[in-house]
């Protein structure tokens, strides 16, 4: 099935009827997606700023990062959940957005970066890192967090 | 400096870089775009 294929299907599903017969629900989906991408951009903010020495220096980066991230995953789901109920609604009309795909790319490796190297490596004792290492990866972290969210703007807008 | 830390430090800074490009190209191409449409 090709991506193509694969967004008609979606828009003709039960789901993207859904989200296109009732506005109620679907602006409610959007607000829980907001609601998840400010959780989600708070514990990056709050882990990223703490690493780079901005943030709450005296509190451990250890403890702050540990704590955030179960809340990173929580607003993730949320967010995942949400938005595929939301493109459901305008699947064909998000397939040729080039926002909508910057944003599923910047999206990936966003989790990966997240999931295969930044958490990997905050688990340590952030004392034996390298400091500039651990600035990099919260410039990173930022960064590309911040793709996610304009871009996912940005389709409103595209 | 160990291997997970070596690979972090270069998947980071090969990022910063990827989406500093990306931005600037984007912001240039609004300018670009106000330039055209209002001189």
């Amino acid at each position: 099935m090709s991506a193509l294929a694969f967004f008609e299907w979606l828009d003709a599903s039960l789901l993207g009827a859904a989200a296109k017969a009732y506005g109620g629900v679907y602006a409610g989906a959007q607000s829980l997606h907001l609601t998840a991408l400010a959780l989600l951009g708070g514990t990056v903010l709050v882990t990223d700023l703490r690493l780079l020495n901005i943030l709450l220096r005296d509190v451990p980066s250890e403890v702050i990062a540990e704590e955030a991230h179960k809340w990173f995953k929580i607003a993730l789901c949320v967010m995942v959940a949400s938005g595929v109920f939301m493109v459901a609604g305008v699947a064909q009309k998000a397939y040729y957005n080039e926002a909508y795909w910057a944003k599923m790319a910047a999206l990936l490796i966003g989790i990966l970066f997240v999931f295969f190297l930044k958490r990997p490596l905050l688990q340590r004792d952030h004392s034996t890192i390298t400091p500039w290492v651990l600035k990099a990866v919260a410039i990173a972290s930022t960064m590309v967090w911040f793709t996610v969210a304009a871009c996912g703007r940005w389709i409103g807008f595209s | 400096m160990q291997t997970l830390e070596k690979v972090a430090a270069g998947v980071s800074v090969a990022m910063i870089v990827a989406f500093i490009v990306y931005w600037v190209v984007q912001i240039g191409g609004a300018l670009e775009m106000l330039r055209i449409a209002y001189g």
